[in-house]
């Protein structure tokens, strides 16, 4: 079986005349495995995920199994890669079916046929894992915040993509929500894809990610299992906060703040 | 495994019943665009009833020649165009509404269509032609150039970072402001026959309608139309966001262009016509999303038809509201907009 390899390499990016992120390389992502981004507010996280997603100007190299992914239509990029926003807008009128089906139908998918009632299961598919099926015909704008992010979950799953991008699920939801977010994160990275997530979460990094990305001021200065990755040192470095990484009652490690 | 065939199998119909539930909604609509139609045009100063409308259609020979030229020189004229404006007008709104990521918008209340009425002002005054291009084509043509013109503004402004619907909406109405200014300019140097031609377009009236202008409506429609359709999709994947469209494989740049395109030679087509018909762009979309949601594929058309609809009404009552008299018809569009605008103005502060 072909394993799912995905290639960063000095990826540059930033806004107008303002470079956020420079020059980071990581080592190449397997499938099945969830990479998380950790580091302070504006150190570039989200802006680095941004633009492996192509929503950023970058420059450098991005390769899914040898084929570059940033400088092809957004189109074909869709194809393998999705990226799922922070926040989705309230206020639409669509239910969540709806919502869903029309991420499949916005481009076309290449070696799928789009036969309507294809369409259909592969929507009602994606709905089903993310565990919403009963809101199918929910109205998105009365939906309550977590759950409009499940849907939104739903429609980035829908095309299955080979690598999916989060950015901050997490941040808006309540621990029930968090902890479901990042299972079907998991579940879906053990797949056969690639997930990578932006958190600032960092007992939710520590439990479901198979490796941290640890950022500051545009640089990855740590990357690694999250054990080795996440040390008492590198929390003090960057958040300027000190705190012990010990394991709970059940073998979990846990950052606990002191200060 | 059961379990979830089943559930399948009801959601799937439960989808199936939502999309008939559209369809006979659309026919709805469409059969009271109809149903309006048929009174408008048996309604007016002089004393034909319904009856004898439709027999002077369907029979023009045997009619006297005074019927004949009321019908079918200045009734069906009159109503076919109130249809057509509306259709416009409202499919403009709700591109718009779509593209710019706002409730509030629609060529009237963002200043497209005192754009164009100032273009149409200037190709009047200055009276440039084309040798073998007809009048109307030229201030149609100039009328769009400003209109697209204040379209791209309105785009630059709305992807600026922190712009938001409100600002975008004060923005749109300093532009009404300032097009009037000018075209208020333009209508003091303006010479007496070409002002009377001027005074039309700020007062948005059905009275010049004819044949001519409506072929050419009907065309821009016809041509239109199915690019809008076409995008259905994609304009429904991007009321997801911006950045889920781009990755759901919308070109968003693209996408946003060629829309402005098609609202920009809407709106100019029907404001040379008929001059500035407000708030039908704004009505039309609203009426539209509250009957079939925000799916595309049947919100662009039920705002076309609800835009009809609404216009076609508009135009029984300018004939209907003083016995006798035709008032312009954009002052009753203006008298059911407005409440329109300031109820949504205000439901969305409540949100």
């Amino acid at each position: 079986m072909k394993t799912t390899t995905l290639h960063i390499n000095s990826i540059t990016a930033g806004y107008r005349n303002k470079v956020v992120v420079h020059n980071v390389t990581l080592p190449p992502l397997q499938a099945g495995t969830v990479t998380a981004l950790i580091g302070p507010n504006a150190a570039g996280k989200s802006t680095f995920l941004r633009a492996l997603a192509g929503l950023v100007k970058a420059t450098g190299e991005v390769k899914l199994n040898g084929d570059g992914l940033l400088n092809v239509s957004v189109q074909e990029r869709a194809g393998k890669l999705s990226f799922m926003p922070q926040t989705v807008p309230g206020n639409v009128s669509l239910s969540v079916m709806e919502s869903v089906v029309s991420a499949l139908k916005a481009s076309p998918i290449d070696q799928v046929d789009v036969k309507r009632k294809d369409i259909h299961g592969k929507a009602m598919n994606a709905l089903m894992r993310v565990g919403i099926i009963d809101l199918a015909f929910e109205q998105l704008d009365q939906l309550s915040g977590g759950q409009r992010q499940l849907a939104s979950l739903a429609r980035s799953i829908v095309r299955q993509p080979s690598v999916l991008l989060l950015d901050e699920p997490t941040s808006a939801l309540d621990l029930q929500h968090q902890i479901q977010v990042m299972k079907l994160a998991k579940a879906y990275a053990l797949s056969g894809n690639i997930v990578m997530v932006v958190l600032h979460d960092l007992n939710l990094a520590l439990r479901f990610a198979d490796h941290l990305a640890v950022m500051e001021k545009g640089n990855v200065v740590a990357f690694g299992k999250p054990e080795e990755a996440l040390t008492p040192e590198i929390i003090e470095r960057i958040y300027h906060v000190k705190a012990r990484i010990e394991p709970c009652s059940k073998g979990r490690l846990h950052v606990i703040v002191d200060e | 495994m059961q379990d979830k065939q089943e559930i399948f199998e009801a959601v799937g119909a439960q989808y199936r019943k939502l999309v008939r539930r559209r369809m006979v909604l659309l026919t709805v609509l469409f059969v009271s665009v109809l149903a309006a139609f048929c009174v408008d045009i048996a309604v007016g100063p002089s004393m034909l009833n319904v009856g004898d409308v439709i027999s002077i259609i369907l029979s023009p020979a045997q009619a006297d020649a005074g019927s004949r030229v009321i019908v079918w020189d200045i009734r069906l004229p009159y109503s076919v165009m109130a249809i057509l404006v509306g259709a416009a007008l409202s499919l403009a709104g709700a591109e718009m509404q779509t593209i710019l990521n706002n409730p509030l918008a629609s060529p009237f209340t963002l200043g497209v269509s005192a754009a164009a009425s100032f273009g149409a002002a200037l190709s009047i005054i200055l009276n440039i032609g084309i040798p073998g291009v007809p009048d109307e084509w030229m201030i149609a043509g100039n009328a769009f150039l400003f209109a697209f013109g204040s379209v791209l503004l309105l785009q630059t402004l709305s992807r600026l970072r922190g712009a938001r619907v409100e600002s975008i909406v004060l923005f749109g109405i300093a532009m009404v402001f300032t097009f009037n200014a000018l075209t208020g300019i333009v209508q003091y140097i303006a010479s007496a026959e070409a002002l009377q031609q001027m005074i039309f377009w700020s007062m948005g009236s059905l009275v010049r309608s004819d044949w001519n202008k409506i072929q050419l409506l009907c065309i821009v429609l016809i041509v239109i139309v199915p690019f809008s359709l076409a995008s259905s999709w994609k304009m429904t994947a991007l009321r997801l966001g911006e950045d889920s469209a781009r990755s759901y494989g919308v070109n968003v740049k693209r996408l946003r262009f060629t829309s402005l395109l098609r609202v920009s030679i809407l709106s100019a087509t029907a404001v040379a016509f008929v001059g500035t018909i407000g708030f039908i762009g704004l009505v039309g979309p609203h009426i539209a999303r509250l009957l079939t949601g925000e799916d595309h594929r049947y919100f662009l058309p039920a705002s076309i038809l609800s835009g009809a609809l609404v216009m076609s009404l508009a135009s029984i009552v300018s004939k209907a509201l003083v016995s006798g008299v035709v008032m312009p018809v954009g002052i009753v569009t203006a008298l059911i907009g407005v409440p329109v605008f300031v109820v949504l103005i205000l439901s969305k502060r409540s949100r």
